[in-house]
């Protein structure tokens, strides 16, 4: 069991993501019918069919100009509301805001570089959006919090590092709350430079699977509302523990021995205070490339043999930077429900792997999880999240 | 910061040029920037243990997205460059320094045009003080061109320089570090009314009315009106080395209304 004090209280989480527009839309969706991939209607200059995970907000959510932006703020407010709190009771606390993204500032300034490289001028409403389209300004200057403030931009771990880093700003005592989280929106950059990568699936991906060839696209946003120990409103879950470690190895391709990963998921367990056997689930980064799920697989036969493992992106997509807080909402969403859902687009093992994520619901009998990602540049994070006590 | 081509020359004393073919300007400056804030402080790379590694940035590689940009703008869908997409990253300077200085520690990114070198300093803080990590390279890394000052701002004033700027440096414990430049007390966080403060004493510095939003201030010199992480960075390590009589000043960042300030002195040890 965990012998350490946590790093902090999780009172509130929201997500919004293609398979849902709550936390507990989407982990319905997992347990009963998960979204399939499908062509991108967002991008005019796409004619592609590499299918993507696109999300749809409930009318009159749309808020703020951008997909992103909007589902990142719907994501804070359902995690202050499951709080009892209104966005009014953060003013005169100390609220810092935590948020990864991929492309940080960059919304997607292609229209405004196209533009300018054709000598004319751009349009105002677009710079204007632009400059204001920084995901973790954004949501404080929505929120109308005066806190720290980050955009953690380490790729595709940026949603697990945005609530790591959140997490110690509790601990550290600079904060009385945190919004930390993970916010991306389908990007036409990203969706090209991931297809020239050729790292992309034609067809729903299959993480961990025999016969993936390629991940899909997708976007949302997660956002945990983070509080010290001892606070008066009630607990949905806690981070325990943190790791981060870089590769130090390759811009894209991960450490084949996976000796980022590892270490960071030995610095998060070491701080949380749990061992293997204190785990009820893995929930794996598992984006269905040849060469992630292998490394990932490698690291966990050896730090984590017989643990389960739970692969959500085959309902999700790689939503990139907000990936690595959807799962962590994910995670803390099945501990507290004490059971996973079967991982959507996973069908044959692969013996080379030796690990398979969990094909059938399986009830947990543990309440601590670990969730990792590995990224671009050779960032790899773990969290370790414990589900509510009873 | 330097000319493009000073910063590859000094580079290639360290690197063959194959190595370093991929790099751009934004990375070069990142990575030369970090080597000589380690060799500042007697840290040699390639230990494999190393600081960890935290690294602010405005907007990120503007260079590389635009050469992806390009290519696709030139050569369509299917001609567009993996290669060049591959350094969209905005943890690009990150993982370039860690690359290469073999940094396999902690290595996070901050991306935002304002309050990224306070928010980055409070999390570097909580590295050291919580025992994660000995060390901190602590960077902030920028590109500025004709492209990006159309995006970001019409240029007023303080931005004096144009193409790549990068500059480190290496935090510690004060209590485990018997000599350095400078220390950091504090940084608190607020708004014009009602800030939030942190519980250290130091407060922000008052600010004349009329001060042009995105602007921060060193006392006694100028305000600059398109600051960014290497900006602001960078007036901390120079403040670090030479400060007012009194050996206390406070760095505030301000934008729309918000504020984040950092406090820091001299190092009592400092040039002993």
């Amino acid at each position: 069991m965990p012998v350490n004090p946590a790093l902090a209280t999780v009172t509130g989480a929201g997500c919004v993501c293609s398979a849902g527009n709550t936390l507990d839309a989407v982990l319905d969706s997992l347990e009963s019918s998960p979204p399939v991939p499908a062509p991108p209607s967002r991008f005019p200059e796409v004619t592609g069919v590499h299918p993507v995970f696109q999300a749809t907000l409930p009318p009159g959510r749309a808020r703020l100009g951008d997909p992103g932006l909007d589902m990142l703020l719907e994501s804070a407010l359902q995690a202050v509301a499951q709080a009892g709190l209104t966005p009014a009771d953060l003013a005169g606390r100390r609220v810092g805001v935590s948020i990864g993204s991929s492309v940080g500032f960059a919304v997607n300034y292609f229209p405004l570089y196209r533009q300018w490289k054709g000598g004319d001028p751009a349009p105002d409403g677009l710079l204007d959006t632009f400059r204001a389209s920084n995901y973790a300004l954004a949501l404080g200057r929505a929120l109308e919090l005066d806190g720290p403030c980050q955009l953690v931009a380490t790729a595709c771990a940026s949603g697990t590092d945005a609530i790591g880093t959140g997490a110690g700003w509790i601990a550290s005592g600079l904060c009385d709350m945190v919004l930390a989280g993970g916010a991306e929106s389908l990007s036409f950059i990203s969706y090209q430079g991931f297809i020239r990568l050729m790292i992309t699936d034609p067809a729903p991906c299959r993480p961990f699977d025999r016969n993936r060839c390629g991940l899909n696209l997708g976007e949302g946003a997660a956002v945990l509302l983070l509080e010290r120990e001892g606070t008066p409103r009630a607990a949905q879950g806690r981070v325990l523990g943190y790791g981060s470690a870089s590769d130090a190895y390759h811009p894209t391709a991960p450490h084949p021995e996976g000796r980022g990963l590892r270490t960071a998921f030995s610095a998060a367990m070491k701080q949380a205070g749990v061992t293997p056997s204190d785990v009820a689930f893995v929930s794996v980064h598992g984006t269905g490339t040849m060469d992630n799920d292998k490394v990932e697989s490698l690291v966990l036969r050896d730090l984590l043999p017989g643990v389960p493992a739970l692969a959500t992106k085959g309902a999700t997509g790689h939503a990139l930077g907000a990936a690595g807080a959807i799962e962590a909402a994910l995670s803390i969403g099945c501990l507290n429900r004490g059971r996973v859902p079967a991982s959507p687009g996973f069908r044959t093992p692969d013996p080379e792997l030796g690990v398979s994520p969990v094909s059938e619901p399986l009830a947990l009998t543990r309440r601590v999880a670990l969730s990792d990602s590995l990224a671009f540049g050779g960032c790899n994070s773990a969290l370790v999240l414990e589900g509510r006590r009873s | 910061m330097g000319a493009s081509e000073d910063i590859s020359r000094t580079l290639l004393a360290h690197y063959p040029p194959f190595k370093l073919r991929r790099l751009d300007a934004y990375s070069q400056a990142g990575l030369l920037a970090a080597r000589l804030a380690m060799a500042g402080a007697d840290m040699k790379a390639g230990d494999g243990e190393g600081p960890a590694l935290l690294v602010c940035t405005g907007p990120g590689p503007v260079l590389a997205t635009n050469a992806f940009m390009d290519s696709f703008l030139e050569f369509g869908p299917q001609g567009a460059s993996p290669t060049a997409f591959s350094q969209t990253v905005h943890n690009l300077a990150a993982s370039t320094v860690s690359m290469f200085l073999d940094l396999r520690g902690p290595a996070l990114s901050v991306s935002q045009p304002a309050f990224g070198v306070p928010a980055g300093l409070a999390t570097a803080s909580y590295w050291l003080a919580s025992g994660m990590t000995r060390m901190v390279l602590f960077g902030a890394v920028d590109v500025r061109s004709g492209f990006s000052r159309e995006l970001f701002g019409d240029g007023r004033d303080g931005a004096e320089w144009e193409g790549a700027a990068a500059v480190f440096a290496v935090l510690a414990p004060a209590d485990a570090a018997p000599s350095g430049l400078a220390l950091v007390d504090d940084f608190s966080f607020g708004g014009d009314v009602g800030a939030c403060s942190t519980e250290a004493s130091a407060t922000p510095q008052s600010h004349s009315e009329g001060r042009p939003a995105g602007s921060w201030t060193v006392p006694g010199a100028r305000t600059w009106d398109l600051a960014g992480p290497v900006d602001v960075l960078s007036s901390l390590v120079a403040m670090g080395c030479g400060l007012a009589p009194d050996g206390r000043d406070v760095v505030t960042e301000r934008r729309e209304g918000k504020s984040a300030s950092i406090t820091i002195r001299r190092h009592p040890e400092a040039g002993r």
